[in-house]
């Protein structure tokens, strides 16, 4: 009778064999003592070591929770390194140079002069072009932002 | 090349972490114990497997088995600490004979006779145990006592599963030498 490895045997106590292979083990296991005895063997030292584990287990030493809690709020970084990470260069020199433009476009400096005339329709300086060229022909050479009373003492 | 910086640590991470030990500190640490056979290492290998589950939270994959991952980081920690140390990990030498506390009692056999027999048969398979090389143990602890298959065995060490069967089969064909010469040896004593 053709005997099975013990590799083999093994790997069927471990239910690692394919199907065909296992149901093979299984049948001549039936048949063959000396492999029967065999995986016995193998069998009672793996129950005996799951028995020893169960025998030997500890419980979590008293201490350990709170010290890896402990270590990790080391790595934690505090309030104040929360705010010096808003202090890094990186973050503060676009922070402040956005401020400053914002400030200056808001205050009076960054406003344009005629930022009220532009608000006005274009038809308003072609037709008061055209009243200036009526009355005053040189007064493209001149100012062009003639005071309108001078227009209106003209048109008089 | 500097390293990236890493992400500031969350409130979610160190949470996820506490109920990590809740649920795997217990099971963390036998398998800890068991690869290093004493209490002190055991120790030391559990809490830097936490802090090392603490700074990569987010590679664990929701949904695979937690267990598997952090027996892998306290498998590859282990073998940092035995390359480190270039041996064995030191046998647990107690600097005074007060017993460890632990959170509760172990779970040893109540009835004596029954906790008698049950350390004679047991002492010559843990001496073994020791005998074996960490690789050796290490197998023999996730196949038969963890009860993983081939390819979670593979998965957690780093390796094929060609390289599991066979270091399982050499380590539990050396075990089973070293229990008969055991078994022996406390026949003539």
């Amino acid at each position: 009778m053709q005997h099975f490895t013990i590799e083999t045997l093994l790997d069927y106590l471990h239910r690692e064999l394919p199907p065909g292979k296992d149901a093979k083990v299984l049948a001549h296991l039936e048949e063959c003592r000396e492999c029967a005895r065999e995986l016995d063997v193998e069998a009672a030292i793996t129950d005996r070591l799951r028995a020893t584990a169960r025998a030997e287990e500890l419980e979590v030493p008293i201490g350990m929770r709170s010290a890896i809690l402990a270590r990790i709020a080391g790595l934690r970084p505090s309030p104040l390194d929360a705010v010096r990470r808003w202090l890094r260069p990186v973050v503060l020199v676009p922070l402040a140079a956005s401020a400053a433009a914002a400030a200056f476009f808001l205050s009076p400096y960054g406003t344009p002069h005629n930022a009220q005339t532009a608000a006005l329709p274009v038809s308003y300086y072609l037709e008061a072009h055209a009243v200036r060229a009526q009355e005053n022909p040189l007064a493209d050479r001149g100012s062009v932002m003639l005071p309108a009373m001078l227009i209106q003492d003209g048109a008089r | 090349m500097p390293r990236k910086p890493q992400e500031p640590p969350s409130e979610e991470q160190a949470a996820f972490v506490e109920r990590a030990i809740e649920q795997y500190g217990k099971a963390t640490y036998n398998f800890a114990y068991r690869l290093t056979g004493n209490e002190a290492d055991a120790r030391d290998l559990t809490q830097d497997a936490f802090i090392r589950v603490y700074r990569a939270w987010k590679s664990f994959q929701p949904g695979t088995s937690f267990l598997s991952w952090v027996y892998r980081i306290v498998t590859n920690l282990y073998r940092d600490e035995l390359r480190r140390r270039k041996g064995r990990f030191q046998e647990e030498i107690p600097e005074d004979n007060a017993p460890q506390e632990f959170a509760g009692q172990r779970p040893l056999a109540i009835d004596p006779i029954e906790e008698y027999v049950d350390r004679q048969l047991s002492e010559p398979l843990s001496r073994s145990l020791r005998k074996l090389s960490p690789e050796q143990r290490q197998v023999i602890i996730l196949a038969d006592i963890e009860e993983y298959s081939y390819q979670e065995i593979a998965e957690i060490m780093g390796c094929s599963i060609g390289t599991v069967r066979s270091r399982l089969h050499r380590a539990r064909a050396l075990l089973r030498r070293l229990v008969e010469q055991e078994y022996q040896r406390s026949k003539t004593r």
